[in-house]
């Protein structure tokens, strides 16, 4: 059964999302950085996949890895140029103030007791094809207006960045 | 049933975030710290799917989804503004941009 291996699947893709995390911080060339956040995407997705949701797992790989990457990729092309560094500013503090974040989230993490209060809850559903329906149902029922603003958002940022980049064509002209 | 375990999904999306958390104070390109904040997105996304899964509702899903359109939107218009910056400036690196605090 391949249920069995999901945990060691999950381990390799969360390694793999942490490392490729890793590398758009470390990438001395920011076209590096986007390659490798193209590569977390896809990790993530990967683990979208695992955690038995096939919906996100399409939408972060269309919407994510094709979009949201192909658009860093255009940003870093017209926006590079030669003194373009991998400069940090106040990295120790940066670091510092990250490191006590995660540990205080971690040990959250850590102290609540899993076994007790999360008992009821399994994954009796787990790779069940009404998933996919009853959530589509559900998306439809109980958020129609969210679903709806949130088309007219993306349609206010479709217009507000081609009027950001149609003002600076028409002033150059 | 699976054999994920929820803690360990919670400890991969606190790592993330921390190096989405680290990215953001230390970065200076603006495109680096764009890159950064949607990796803290994406950890958020994980810990979202994770519960929703986990309890069965879909809330975490629909929650993960109109973050990830959120994020697309705050991508496209951040990507746009950073675009002028660079026309106007020559260049996307944030400490550089005092123009608001000293007199140009």
């Amino acid at each position: 059964m391949t249920l069995d291996y999901s945990l060691f699947f999950f381990l390799l893709f969360g390694c793999l999302a942490i490392i490729f995390a890793l590398g758009t911080i470390i990438a001395k060339k920011l076209m590096h950085a986007v390659l490798a956040l193209f590569l977390f995407l896809i990790s993530i997705a990967l683990l979208f996949l695992l955690l038995n949701n096939e919906y996100l797992f399409v939408i972060q790989l269309t919407l994510y890895c094709g979009g949201i990457s192909v658009l860093f990729l255009f940003a870093t092309v017209l926006t590079t140029n030669q003194h373009e560094t991998a400069d940090k500013t106040n990295s120790y503090w940066s670091g510092f103030i990250a490191f006590v974040f995660v540990l205080a989230l971690s040990l959250v993490v850590y102290s609540i007791d899993w076994a007790s209060d999360w008992a009821n809850y399994s994954l009796e559903k787990y790779g069940d094809p009404s998933l996919f329906r009853e959530f589509s149902e559900q998306l439809f029922r109980n958020y129609p207006y969210t679903v709806a603003f949130l088309g007219l958002l993306l349609l206010a940022t479709l217009i507000g960045s081609s009027k950001l980049a149609l003002k600076e064509e028409a002033e150059a002209a | 049933m699976t054999t994920i375990d929820l803690p360990i999904i919670l400890f991969t999306s606190t790592a993330l975030f921390g190096i989405g958390l680290y990215g953001v104070l230390t970065q200076k390109s603006a495109i680096r710290i764009l890159i950064s904040v949607e990796i803290l997105l994406n950890s958020a996304n994980i810990n979202f799917v994770a519960f929703s899964t986990y309890s069965e509702g879909y809330d975490g899903w629909t929650m993960a989804l109109f973050v990830m359109a959120i994020a697309a939107a705050e991508a496209a218009i951040g990507i746009a503004i950073f675009l002028n910056v660079f026309r106007r400036f020559g260049s996307v690196n944030v400490p550089s941009l005092v123009g608001l605090r000293e007199e140009v």
